[in-house]
């Protein structure tokens, strides 16, 4: 046993105490590592919603209902159809400041063979979309056949299993990454298998609510603005010119999500920075408690030779071995949370959710580390100075 | 009488007192003028509260006197940095503490080794450890944790302690306390033939048998030396 050892020594020995200190230091580590992995995964999510919307502007039929259930679907993830007729198309097309018009025809279903909730089917033209193709391009390099559909990542089924859409079995080609938003939950396919599904299902006797031919009917019009043109205005043409029709920019429909996810990251931030500072005060008076008990140790190695520096490192040392074990505790408490109730988190906050990659995450993990690593000694520096000014004269006098 | 080791020239401590109706300085030790030598044993007794631990916390670097200096081999103590009082506390004074002063963390044994383990690597000091607590009487207490022992085994661990770097100087404040007879007259003796290998030793004591040991005895009263008997 010697000085250098005598730390560890200390901890083990004091089992509680140390345990009480770390679980401290865990708490600040949980904090700064949950949070900002919440705070980028609210992030991530709403960004990822940006993107996969894809489109500039969405036109669809000019009902309230319609509107509402557009939201549905790209927001609350809530299957839903409606149609208008599909020379809204060409029109759309015609206006000015439209660079690409895509038809896409929605289609819910309540009795898919494959999952227990109900799913959304998003048929597209194979020749002018350029929402979908790119991102099923990233996970799956060719073009989608005849009853073949790529899938959200929360439908049940792997690449290579069969999923039963309206009694056909249509091979699953690729699983899409995981998006955060409620596009996670649709099935893709293009309005070739879209068309053969409904005359599948009305052949067999079960046709769906609602089996609009998706040549003469569609459900939305995608637009891409041509360079130089505001979403806006060209949402605004579209509207105005198009019977039936209503556009709104995707910059409108997603900034209402954009506002409540920083409405909770702000008050997520705020309840960060209260746990934070109560922690650490909390820590400064625990390490300083501990001290005051302390006293006559210190002052017996002060005795024994011990310099003023050899007993504030002693107390730094302490401090450190602490603070590591309480910052590995606190951030793989952390991760577990955030992961094992990633999608009740996303429930409850009725936002988009997507955690970081793993790359970010571990980024995320040593700067939470770093943090609890200078927390946890600096809380201990005021019982460090004052151990190590112990008067061992005075303090071993008081028997 | 052997070289002077430690000398205090007008070392005195003064400390603050508050009164019902005032407040003022008194002196716990008035100057004094004192020499250990080596290869003596000196006695200092005296009432409780006449000064008796002030006075070794200040020969043996522990507390600064207010005025006056304390020398050992004529370096002032006082005057050298933190970091050299420290080892040299560590290197040439032995000291017992009054009361229990055993570190609990650590069993008896690597108590006694702490001292020399600090500044010097180990190279099988756990063996003189043991034998010391051999001549104490507490071998088979090595093992052991200071919770677990009475006061009177704390007390000898804390003697084995001061003597594990073979001090030049042993300071002992109530080295007996809380023993019986027999284990008094251990201690005593072997702070005696400390004494008779060369150090110079101070044991402050209430005890009458400690006289039979003394080549000194000083009685103190209210801070001042008073006389030799
Ligand atoms: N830090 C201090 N502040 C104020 N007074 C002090 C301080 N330290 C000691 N004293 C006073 O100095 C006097 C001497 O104390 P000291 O501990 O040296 O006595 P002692 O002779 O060792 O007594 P005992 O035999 O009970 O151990 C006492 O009156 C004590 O109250
Ligand atoms: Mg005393």
């Amino acid at each position: 046993m010697n000085l250098k050892k005598l730390p560890l020594n200390n901890l083990s020995h004091n089992a509680g105490r140390t345990v009480g200190l770390a679980i401290l230091v865990a708490l600040l580590a949980f904090v700064a590592y949950g949070g900002s992995l919440v705070m980028s995964s609210l992030q991530n999510g709403i960004g990822s919603l940006e993107a996969r919307l894809g489109a500039d502007v969405i036109v669809a039929p000019a009902t309230a209902k319609s509107q509402q259930d557009l939201n549905d679907i790209l927001i609350d993830g809530v299957p839903g159809q409606f149609y208008m007729d599909a020379s809204v198309l060409d029109e759309v097309a015609g206006i000015d400041g439209v660079e690409v018009a895509s038809p896409q025809y929605y289609l819910s279903t309540m009795k898919a063979g494959c999952c227990s909730m109900p799913v959304q089917i998003i048929g597209f033209d194979p020749a002018t979309d350029f929402t979908v193709q790119p991102w099923i391009e990233r996970t799956y390099g060719g073009d989608l056949g005849l009853d073949q559909v790529v899938v959200g990542c929360n439908i049940t089924g792997a690449p290579g299993a069969t999923i039963k859409l309206y009694g056909v079995e249509c091979g699953i080609v690729s699983k899409l990454e995981k998006t955060g938003t409620k596009l996670d939950n649709a099935v893709f396919a293009t309005n070739e298998t879209v068309r053969h599904l409904i005359n599948e299902a009305v052949e067999r006797g079960f046709p769906p609510d609602s089996h609009e031919d998706p040549a003469m009917r569609i459900s939305t019009v995608q637009v891409k603005v041509a360079d130089g043109y505001d979403p806006e205005v060209v949402a605004g043409e579209i509207t105005l010119r198009v019977r039936g029709a209503y556009a709104v920019a995707t910059r409108a429909m997603t900034s209402s999500v954009a506002e409540s996810v920083s409405g909770i990251a702000g008050v997520i931030g705020v309840l960060m920075g209260v746990i934070w500072v109560l922690a650490a005060a909390v820590l400064v008076v625990v390490f300083s408690i501990a001290g005051k008990h302390r006293a006559k140790e210190f002052a017996v190695l002060r005795v024994i030779g011990a310099s003023r520096k050899d007993l504030s490192g002693v107390v730094v040392k302490e401090a450190v071995l602490i603070s590591a074990l309480g910052a590995v505790a606190g951030i793989v408490a952390a991760l577990v949370v955030v992961l094992a109730f990633n999608g009740a988190l996303e429930a409850a906050l009725g936002v988009p959710f997507l955690t970081p990659d793993i790359g970010t995450m571990a980024l995320f993990a040593v700067g939470a580390f770093a943090v609890a690593m200078v927390a946890g000694p600096a809380a201990s520096a005021v019982s460090a100075r004052r151990l190590s000014k112990v008067d061992a004269g005075q303090v071993l006098r008081e028997e | 009488m052997g070289d002077i080791r430690l000398e205090t020239q007008g070392a005195c401590k003064k400390f603050f007192r508050k009164r019902r109706d005032s407040a003022q300085y008194f002196d716990a030790v008035a100057p004094t003028d004192l020499q250990l030598a080596a290869g003596e044993l000196v006695v200092l007794k005296g009432r409780s509260g006449s000064g008796k631990t002030t006075l070794l916390n200040m020969m043996a670097g522990l507390l600064e006197p207010s005025e006056g200096t304390v020398t050992l081999d004529g370096q002032n103590l006082y005057e050298l940095d933190d970091a050299a009082l420290s080892r040299l506390r560590n290197e040439r004074f032995g000291v017992i503490p009054q009361g229990q002063t055993a570190l609990h963390s650590l069993s008896v044994v690597q108590n006694v080794t702490l001292p020399y383990l600090m500044y010097r690597d180990d190279d099988g000091c756990e063996s003189r450890a043991l034998e010391l607590l051999e001549n104490l009487g507490i071998r088979q207490l090595a093992d052991s944790y200071p919770s677990e022992l009475s006061g009177g085994e704390s007390r000898r661990v804390c003697v084995a302690r001061a003597l594990m770097c073979a001090p030049d100087v042993l300071f002992a404040d109530e080295p007996t306390g809380n023993l019986d007879d027999a284990s008094t007259q251990v201690v005593l003796e072997m702070l005696r033939s400390y004494a008779d290998a060369g150090a110079a030793v101070l044991v402050v004591t209430h005890e009458q048998m400690a006289e039979e040991y003394a080549d000194h005895v000083l009685k103190m009263d209210a801070g001042v030396i008073e006389a030799r008997a």
